[in-house]
């Protein structure tokens, strides 16, 4: 038997079963011939269990097609054979040596070359700055340059999509920039649980704590998905412990303040032994400089109208500008036109219908109602008391920041109030975010909702 | 060996679901997208980890998808699709080691929206593929903005990268795919049959194309050719 018999056999499968299931089960399997023997791989336990199960009687018949006297042995296994490196040379299925497969991952894969997974493309020098991150990347630079001594631990915290991956990243190329030898290893926190999985699964939690130990710098990402893992928040409590005494640098993100990470308690006070830092939505100008580079990036020239146009309507997170400008630009490639208002508007319609529809002053209303925990008529009603009078400043403010709508017709929804009236909640709110840190939560919060 | 649960393998048709079969202009954009995404890996050139796709049911999402992973294997790269249709049968076990194939595609992602297991799965997956600098291809049935999906890292990532909208395909274009895959299976379907089938039957292609699979095992049982009379002894209850 040859790879071409395996491209046989897939083509009778092709004909014989339903898309849909010839799609999940049998074009994942990757063959390896050895002699007379035919292994196939699956990516997964799971997929080899569905296939052997629901498949094996046919995929017999059919590899013993060619010479039914003397049938191939067959055999199952977990791994892959990479196929990238090799598909220059457009085939079917690139020949495969046995040598070249890999097999699922053992907690030996915990042994983690020196610069574990830090991506070369995000730097600080790529990193664009602005207020609402300008003290996240400071202290970010700081650890990089002073590796260990500078904050220990570094917690970095904001909602999803605002750069702490990134910032997480160019830590890591920076400490890599000042010591190329330093052993580095950034994670997503699912993947330091599954890796502890495997090392207790395998016997080798040693070697597992070997690893973790001996690093420079850990960068752990969206720490909060540590919840409910207690055996992994036991070891992770050792291992942070066994980090700091050597001076190695620990950076850690989450989504939200350490205090509220649903994690031990012991665990919780050392996140904030450090510094603590938060990093919050762009501001306009921010959001255009963004644009801007990324554009840059992609050797498209977007006039700063545009991204005006683009950034005041889309406040989320990064993530979603840089999808939008994806959109924008892979339209415009495509259609051939250049990229103006009215061609954004175009590509991206679906997507600023929604915003149009999500902010309005009844949705602004309604949200900040729920938010504190009062009634939309609270807002709208002449009670002055300051459990009602603050939310409805916030949400006059927010109205003036999302909507288009003027000063007199915000008032006019706010129970008839003069546009005055509209104006002094503006500047109030605005000069409560600066001096009260949860007036400033609370309004990130509420645009975050309403913009999401 | 559990010979009991082996399915049995009627032959059926042919898996044509290619980005060929695909029969709408209005369209085109879009399979021009997924090539070109799919293209970025093969190049090994900077690309974003996910290209999602969304359209209503019965757009042919599901076909782009298949036409994906097929475009994919032409060129070399390893490649599954994972239909939520199925959620029912599956467990979060499936992703394991899925970021070792090139091109993952996810079929009806909303189907997973609240169930927190698959949610967080598919987001560990998303990292993992971007770690590993491979690609997803998404489809789901709403913008991503209007998607029930709660785990709000999730949602970020899935408007990260390239989004198309698959369009409703016009019913002149659909007759267009039925003729085209009655040809692939050796039939012929004149335009009055084909625009019968469209008016009395359920008009998404997939139920659509179901009937034609079920006109072409008729047709070679009763060794009948496929016109008007055909098709109302066929579907008795769409005759009249």
């Amino acid at each position: 038997m040859d790879q071409s018999h395996w491209q046989r056999c897939l083509s009778i499968l092709q004909e014989e079963l339903p898309a849909q299931q010839f799609s999940m089960w049998i074009r994942p399997l990757q063959c390896v011939i050895d002699d007379n023997i035919v292994t196939l791989f699956a990516p997964n336990r799971f997929v080899l269990d569905w296939v052997r199960d629901k498949y094996l009687n046919r995929l017999t018949e059919l590899v013993s097609l060619n010479d039914p006297a003397n049938p191939p042995m067959l055999r199952f296994d977990v791994g892959s054979i990479p196929t990238t490196s090799s598909v220059k040379v457009p085939s079917k299925v690139p020949a495969a040596e046995e040598s070249t497969v890999k097999k699922a991952k053992t907690p030996a894969d915990t042994n983690l070359p020196k610069t574990a997974n830090v991506r070369n493309k995000y730097t600080f020098d790529n990193f664009v700055e602005g207020k609402s991150n300008q003290l996240a990347r400071a202290a970010a630079s700081q650890v990089a340059d002073n590796p260990g001594t500078a904050y220990n631990p570094l917690f970095i915290y904001g909602g999803t999509g605002l750069g702490k991956t990134h910032l997480l990243h160019a830590v890591g190329n920076g400490i890599l920039a000042n010591k190329p030898d330093a052993k580095i290893a950034y994670m997503h926190s699912e993947r330091f649980v599954q890796d502890m999985v495997r090392a207790l699964q395998n016997n080798e939690m040693e070697k597992f704590k070997q690893y973790y130990r001996s690093v420079d710098a850990l960068l752990i990402d969206d720490i909060q998905f540590f919840v409910g893992k207690d055996r992994t928040q036991e070891e992770f409590f050792h291992t942070f412990n066994a980090l700091l005494e050597g001076n190695q640098q620990i950076i850690l993100t989450s989504d939200r303040y350490p205090k509220e990470v649903d994690v031990e308690d012991r665990l919780k006070s050392r996140f904030g032994w450090g510094l603590t830092i938060a990093i919050e939505p762009p501001e306009l100008e921010t959001r255009v400089a963004i644009l801007k580079r990324k554009a840059q990036e992609s050797n498209i020239n977007l006039a700063d109208e545009v991204a005006f146009f683009i950034a005041k309507r889309l406040r989320s997170n990064v993530r979603e500008l840089e999808g939008a400008l994806n959109r924008v630009v892979a339209n415009a490639n495509f259609t051939g036109r250049a990229i103006t208002i009215d061609f954004v508007r175009e590509a991206l319609r679906d997507l600023l219908a929604l915003q149009d529809k999500l902010v309005t002053i009844d949705n602004i209303q309604k949200t900040v109602a729920e938010y504190y925990k009062i009634k939309v008529s609270d807002l709208l009603s002449k009670r002055r008391n300051r459990s009602v009078a603050r939310p409805r400043q916030i949400a006059m403010a927010l109205s003036k920041e999302l909507t288009n709508h003027s000063l007199p017709e915000i008032g006019d929804a706010f129970g008839g109030r003069d546009h005055t009236t509209v104006l002094h909640a503006c500047r109030k709110v605005k000069s409560l975010r600066e001096e009260t840190h949860d007036i400033k939560e609370d309004y990130s919060n509420l645009i975050r909702t309403l913009s999401s | 060996m559990k010979y009991t649960s082996q399915l049995s393998l009627s032959v059926q048709l042919p898996d044509d679901e290619t980005f060929q079969s695909f029969q709408s202009q209005e369209n085109q954009p879009v399979v021009i997208q997924l090539q070109g995404f799919i293209d970025l890996l093969v190049k090994q050139e900077p690309h974003p980890t996910a290209l999602y796709l969304f359209g209503i049911k019965g757009v042919g999402k599901s076909h782009l998808l298949h036409a994906s992973c097929a475009y994919a294997e032409q060129l070399g790269l390893s490649s599954l699709n994972l239909s939520f249709s199925e959620l029912a049968q599956l467990s979060t076990e499936m992703f394991d080691g899925l970021e070792q194939i090139d091109v993952i595609c996810l079929d009806d992602i909303h189907l997973i929206a609240g169930n927190d297991d698959f949610e967080r799965a598919v987001f560990d997956l998303f990292n993992r593929v971007t770690e590993q600098g491979k690609c997803l291809i998404i489809s789901g049935d709403q913008n991503v903005g209007n998607l029930d999906i709660k785990l709000p890292d999730l949602l970020s990532r899935l408007s990260w990268g390239l989004t198309e909208q698959v369009k409703p395909i016009h019913d002149d274009e659909k007759i267009l795919a039925l003729q085209y895959r009655a040809e692939q299976r050796g039939l012929i379907l004149a335009n009055d049959s084909a625009k019968f089938l469209l008016t009395r039957l359920s008009r998404e292609m997939s139920n659509l194309i179901s009937a034609l699979d079920e006109l072409d095992k008729a047709s070679i049982r009763e060794q009948r050719k496929i016109t008007i009379p055909f098709i109302k002894d066929i579907f008795p209850h769409i005759g009249s």
